[in-house]
């Protein structure tokens, strides 16, 4: 399992190290010259953008700059924030905050949710309650998060006015800042949420047939004692490796959904950034991102082992 | 981005799933052909509007009335009238030739490059289908939409450069329905009689292997054109797409949405635009299969 482990650990390390190469080497070769847009679009006479490229670094070579940048990276720097004129984590850290909520939000929400109405509907297979929750997660899998987040923000924001339709709630308290957070949070997850219950619904079936569970039927358990002991873990390998998949969709669907209802987080920075070529910014994000990305699919693979103990012994093997 | 995303091709095993079991419900067990007829004509006049939107728009879609910016629906403007006095359902009209031209881009370019390369991985093998696998990985490793995102920032914020990046995600999409396609097909029984036979590997490939894995791979575009014209709406959404005087149904949603206190009619008709284009698609794609599998069976 340790074995295991580190070679997971240090392949995932290399995908990250090349996927910020790629980033890097993305952002520095497109045209386009951030001086030129901080001087409104009009090119800078040459001592100003020698001072900007010295300032920024942007006078070494490519391959120079990049390594820079990874040793500054090292030691917790992600860089100075051309549009701010400040340290890029001080642009981030008051913004990772609304990000990481309303993604834990929507993905409590998507568990939850999901995995619940997918249980149920397993195990009430073809009554009226399965039918419903079909036809719905049939449509919703189909319907775009930035859609069902504008049309929630106009049905319980605007007409209905349940829950703050924009903003934040930045300063708030915690309370303050989940209302706020609830309807993108709803929005986002609402998608994986259907898709989340449809595999649970089919894992589930599977598992009700399987031979142990009719075993656990005919020793006479309860009908709750047979789903929640003895069929919820045997189904639970592709409901966790879709969540996980889903958690990844997530992430990246919470740019949208920031723009959408004007929310202060990563999202928007990222969008900003990438219109003003503001590089260090855009890079530190894509990283923040790849990384939380790639540390879930690690997750994902370990509990894998937890669930189910042949993947652990399997695994000890190689 | 959808998504991207990889999570979204398992789609279609919860379809397939939910088809296969003999306990699923009547309804479940195959569309309804009148979903599907209901589907395809949908798609049908949606392309329709989109050709003769010059002969159907009543208005020119850009042209401003603003007197009455976010007017509801009337005899004159049967959608209402945008933030700028604009008439929505002109706009619908042109917006839906970049919404699909962008999609179409995608898709062919992905298939053009995806397939191939899909399909050499899966017949050389060795390193030639480890190096391609990597570099499909290495993009995987992104989420979909935020390498999108970071492709635009490369080559500036305009309609052709939100094409090009989604199409750099969606190329292993493709490659990897293909690759693994293959993989399985290669097993069975008639391939190992043609290489009895003496058949070359690409004589194998086009004429014998490319037929079985047809259906499932249109059905997969099918799909995928859904999932891209999604992912160009978010960039568009994003102001990061199709840029003003161009017109889209994401672009419209992002104007709509900065005024959604003063009208909602702007909102709500480009979100079903994209919704009626993207769920018939998903309909068509199920059937594509279910009908590969009616055939397969018959057989």
């Amino acid at each position: 399992m340790l074995r295991y482990l580190g070679i997971r650990l240090a392949t995932t390390i290399g995908v990250l190290l090349v996927s910020t190469v790629v980033v890097f080497v993305l952002l520095h070769v497109g045209p386009g010259n951030p001086a030129t847009l901080l001087n409104g679009g009009h090119p800078p006479n040459a001592a100003t953008l020698r001072y900007f490229d010295a300032r920024y670094g942007l006078n070494h070579s490519l391959p120079a700059q990049y390594v820079i940048w990874l040793g500054h990276l090292l030691h917790g720097d992600f860089g100075e924030s051309i549009a701010a004129h400040s340290p890029v984590t001080s642009v981030l850290a008051p913004r990772i905050g609304v990000t990481l909520l309303l993604t834990g939000y929507a993905v409590l929400l998507m568990t939850i949710f999901g995995v619940a109405i997918g249980v149920l509907s397993g195990v009430v297979r073809n009554g009226p309650f399965d039918l419903a929750a079909t036809l719905g997660s049939l449509t919703f899998t189909a319907i775009p998060t930035y859609v069902t987040g504008v049309v929630l923000a106009v049905l319980f924001g605007v007409d209905l006015a349940w829950f703050p339709a924009e903003g934040g709630g930045d300063t708030g308290s915690l309370l303050t800042r989940l209302d706020h957070l609830t309807l993108p949070a709803v929005a986002l997850a609402l998608s994986s949420l259907a898709l989340v219950s449809r595999i649970t619904r089919s894992a589930v079936i599977g598992e009700l047939e399987s031979d142990h569970v009719f075993g656990a039927k005919v020793r006479g358990f309860s009908r709750r004692r047979v789903v929640l002991k003895h069929t919820l873990r045997g189904s639970m390998i592709p409901v966790v490796t879709i969540i996980g998949a889903q958690i990844g969709y997530l992430l990246s669907g919470a740019i949208v959904i920031e723009y959408a209802f004007g929310l202060n987080g990563l999202g928007t920075l990222l969008v900003e950034s990438v219109q003003g070529k503001d590089y260090a910014v855009v890079q530190a994000i894509a990283l923040l991102v790849t990384f939380e990305f790639l540390f879930i699919s690690l997750i994902v693979d370990l509990l894998y082992g937890l669930i189910d103990p042949r993947v652990r012994l399997a695994g000890s093997r190689t | 981005m959808t998504t991207t995303y990889t999570g979204l091709d398992v789609l279609l095993e919860p379809a397939e799933d939910l088809r296969h079991t003999r306990y699923g419900s009547r309804l479940l067990r195959g569309l309804p052909k009148v979903v599907v007829g209901a589907s395809i004509v949908l798609l049908v006049v949606i392309v329709a509007c989109a050709i003769f939107a010059p002969l159907l728009a009543r208005y020119n879609p850009n042209t401003p009335d603003l007197l009455h910016p976010y007017a509801g629906p009337s005899a004159a403007h049967l959608f209402g009238q945008d933030s700028a006095g604009r008439d929505i359902l002109s706009r619908i009209l042109y917006g839906a030739r970049l919404s699909l031209l962008g999609p179409t881009i995608v898709i062919l370019i992905a298939f053009g490059v995806g397939v191939p390369l899909g399909f050499a991985a899966a017949y050389t093998g060795g390193w030639t289908d480890i190096g391609i696998s990597r570099v499909f990985d290495l993009i995987f490793a992104f989420p979909a939409l935020l390498l999108a995102i970071v492709i635009v920032a490369t080559f500036g914020t305009s309609f052709y450069s939100a094409v090009f990046a989604v199409t750099v995600t969606y190329i292993p999409l493709m490659g990897r329905v293909v690759r693994s396609a293959c993989l399985v097909e290669r097993q069975k029984p008639y391939v190992e009689a043609c290489r009895l036979q003496g058949y070359g590997s690409w004589r194998i490939l086009v004429l014998h292997v490319a037929p079985n894995i047809g259906r499932i791979l249109v059905s997969q575009t099918t799909l995928y054109f859904a999932y891209a014209l999604l992912d160009l709406a978010a960039l568009s959404f994003l102001g990061l797409g199709a840029q003003p005087p161009q017109i889209d149904w994401g672009t419209m949603l992002e104007n709509a949405n900065q005024g959604v206190f003063q009208s909602a009619t702007g909102v709500i008709f480009p979100a079903l635009a994209i919704v009626l284009l993207v769920v018939p698609l998903n309909f068509v794609a199920d059937w594509i299969l279910e009908y590969s599998r009616g055939r397969e069976e018959r057989r």
